[in-house]
């Protein structure tokens, strides 16, 4: 997709205003207080906005458009029951609670009611999950830039028939090579791969078997680089592919890893100077940016395909491949990792719970509001924005599909329809849409990483008693070292199939655990430190179990292929089972560990 | 403990030994769950949200109005907690 001059416009303004914005606001910056909670002065419709667009970011956009590619408005469900009813429980239990406590991060509330065992061991799971979390949202920003401006190497590939070029294309899939390159281009007759090479001057040229008149016409051609051409012969293996791919294609022009590094910078610019209240009033832009330039993805697609009708009857014949296209409650025996019983109970009463309950990065925002009214009713108004939320990102996604069924990678699929669709001087503003929501929730969760590891790390067993004026340049430092952890760590991201799968599998590892605490906490003024602490630790060994056996097992444990929704749920069950047991069996905590930490506790 | 099982090659056996014992419960509770059917899942879908929605109306006035500190006015966020869960019911119902 090539932007041109008032493109380059429209994306260089909306920079400038953020990162100039995120600047201004760190003059007013003078204590740690100012920079982790922007001084408790932030109103709910700033909050609001920016719990959504921190939600809606390169794991959504890359992600969840990619599943609603191949399973359909099924991936609504994150967004609707994963998100609406627990807000509103949130506001008017949990997040009342942790802002009266007068505390900065999740896990200082939990040192507060229990103790600080329970404390350390959650801020470093969090500190840890936080910082690869960076990692992977850079890597899902800069595959977005390199697919959107046409970025990424490409490779042509010469098949004697349609059947081997697919063979070689699935191979692709899930490899390195597949990641990293434009989806290939297909030579099917001899002018017409001529024409394509001379257009796009791929990086290498792959033949399905020697040709060796036709790669003598190919080197004839008058290019601008020597294009090196291979033979892949009998094994078409993924590996063998990867092999020659990396050992013969030209060097690209551009690397991934330069987007990653360029995306790290600008984020870290005004997350580094401004804090939590550059993150906010931000993500207020990219929010409004965000839902205006999706929208238009939106209604724009449809009307390319004919409208509403013409678009759903394009997926409907498709046949078994979009049978549950359009539908969001799934059998319990479904083939996708989407069954109703693991979206209700996984994802509805765990993974949604732990993630606006029990996440640093979601919670810290509302810690920051002006009032404990103000916290509440942010997440109100975030609930409300939540509802149109799946319309503009999981819609799309199937959008995608009714506008190209090839696209080999999933992950790519929004980016390609926007490449595709966009009338030119418009798309700079969508790219500035999808650069918001990518940039939203990377500084916010750069943001939670610093606070995180300052607050619960430094301060707690460090400096204890220093100045607040200590806190915000030691917060400062460790945000700069995070920018250059999250680069390295977005390399490291490339090597998994898919993105939302990895987050999600990250997630489940302690979210049912930590959620179970927190739960219990607040609602059973019965639950002790000590149960807190052995439900934690038991329920993540747990969770590592249960995915080990599963792994191991000559039958997996779970029947569908991805059961990280079915393990958060049994984590928690089994973490709530122990903290219980155990609190029953150890002193019940004293009452200055109680009063405004447990619901109705003094009313 | 898990390297040392899986370096004696014992891996497959324990897991398979550990996922007996959990799949047979597991698989009665699948059972359940497939019984259900779609239709009976989206009627536990729509008795969450409405038991949610009774719940917000039996909350205390205070725990659900916002005071703004320079007017002095309340508001109740009572009603839009209610819409976005009536939002809900719609939308599953649709789908």
């Amino acid at each position: 997709m090539a932007l041109n001059g008032i493109d380059y416009a429209v994306l260089l303004i909306y920079l400038v205003c953020t990162v100039g914005l995120g600047v201004y606001l760190g003059r007013r910056i003078k204590t740690g207080q100012d920079y982790f909670l922007a001084g408790r002065k932030l109103p709910w419709w700033a909050i609001g906005m920016s719990l959504v667009v921190s939600d809606i970011g390169a794991i959504d956009i890359v992600g969840i458009a990619g599943s609603a590619y191949l399973y359909g408005i099924v991936l609504g469900n994150f967004d609707w029951i994963g998100c609406v009813p627990v807000m509103i429980i949130a506001a008017f239990i949990f997040i009342p609670i942790f802002w009266r406590a007068n505390v900065s991060t999740v896990p200082e509330w939990l040192g507060a009611r229990y103790n600080v065992g329970v404390r350390t061991v959650s801020a470093l799971i969090w500190g840890c999950f936080l910082a690869c979390n960076l990692g992977i949202m850079l890597y899902a920003t800069a595959v977005m830039l390199s697919v959107l401006l046409d970025l990424n190497p490409k490779f042509v590939i010469v098949a004697n028939d349609e059947a081997a070029y697919m063979e070689i294309v699935q191979s692709l899939e899930g490899t390195v090579t597949g990641k990293t390159f434009a989806p290939p281009f297909h030579g099917s007759d001899e002018a017409g791969t001529l024409k394509i090479i001379t257009e796009h001057n791929p990086n290498i040229i792959l033949f399905d078997s020697p040709n060796p008149d036709f790669q003598a016409k190919i080197q004839g051609l008058p290019l601008q680089n020597e294009i090196p051409i291979a033979v892949l012969g009998e094994d078409r293996s993924p590996e063998a592919i990867d092999a020659l791919v990396a050992g013969q294609a030209r060097e690209p022009s551009w690397h991934l890893i330069y987007s990653i590094i360029l995306m790290g910078v600008i984020i870290g610019v005004y997350t580094l100077f401004g804090g939590l209240a550059a993150v906010v009033y931000t993500d207020v832009i990219q929010c409004a940016v965000m839902m205006l330039g999706c929208i238009f993805i939106l209604f724009y697609g449809i009307a390319q395909l004919g409208g509403l009708e013409a678009f759903v009857d394009i997926i409907q014949s498709m046949g078994e491949r979009t049978a549950n296209h359009f539908h969001l409650v799934l059998p319990a025996d479904t083939d996708t990792s989407f069954p109703w019983s693991g979206i209700f109970l996984g994802l509805g009463l765990v993974l949604a719970n732990a993630y606006w309950i029990g996440n640093q990065s979601i919670v810290q925002r509302s810690l920051g509001a002006r009032s404990e009214g103000q916290a509440k009713a942010s997440y109100i108004w975030g609930s409300l924005l939540k509802v149109i939320i799946p319309f503009t990102v999981v819609v799309p996604g199937i959008i995608a599909l009714a506008h190209d069924p090839t696209i080999t990678d999933a992950d790519k699929a929004m980016a390609t329809l926007v490449r595709d669709i966009m009338p030119p001087g418009l798309l700079g503003i969508f790219f500035a849409a999808f650069l918001a929501a990518l940039m939203s929730s990377v500084d916010s969760c750069l943001n939670s990483a610093a606070t995180l590891w300052t607050k619960d790390i430094y301060q707690r067993f460090f400096r204890p008693d220093a100045e607040d004026e200590h806190y915000l340049v030691v917060g400062r430092i460790i945000t700069f070292c995070f920018i250059v952890f999250g680069i390295f760590f977005a390399e490291f991201s490339a090597q998994f199939d898919s993105i939302y799968t990895l987050i999600q599998t990250l997630l489940t590892l302690f979210q049912g655990p930590s959620l179970a605490i927190i739960v219990l906490g607040v609602l059973w003024k019965r639950t002790t430190g000590t149960g807190a602490f052995v439900g934690l630790i038991l329920g993540m060994f747990s969770t590592f179990g249960m995915l080990w056996i599963n792994e191991h097992a000559s039958t997996p444990l779970f029947q569908i292929e991805d059961p990280f929704l079915y393990i958060a749920w049994w984590s928690f069950v089994f973490s709530m089972f122990v903290t219980a047991v155990v609190s029953l069996m150890t002193p019940m905590e004293p009452e200055e560990k109680l009063r405004n930490f447990v619901f109705r506790y003094n009313k | 403990m898990l390297p040392l099982v899986e370096a004696a090659g014992l891996s497959t056996t324990v897991a398979d030994f550990f996922a007996n014992i959990l799949r047979g419960p597991g698989d009665i509770m699948r059972g359940w769950m497939v019984a259900f059917g779609v239709t009976g899942a989206k009627c536990v879908f729509f008795a969450y949200f409405t038991l949610l929605i009774i719940w917000i109306l039996t909350l205390r006035k205070e725990e659900v109005t916002v005071k703004n500190e320079e007017t002095g006015k309340s508001t109740s966020l009572r009603p839009f907690a209610i819409a976005a869960l009536v939002s809900q019911i719609l939308i599953y119902y649709f789908f």
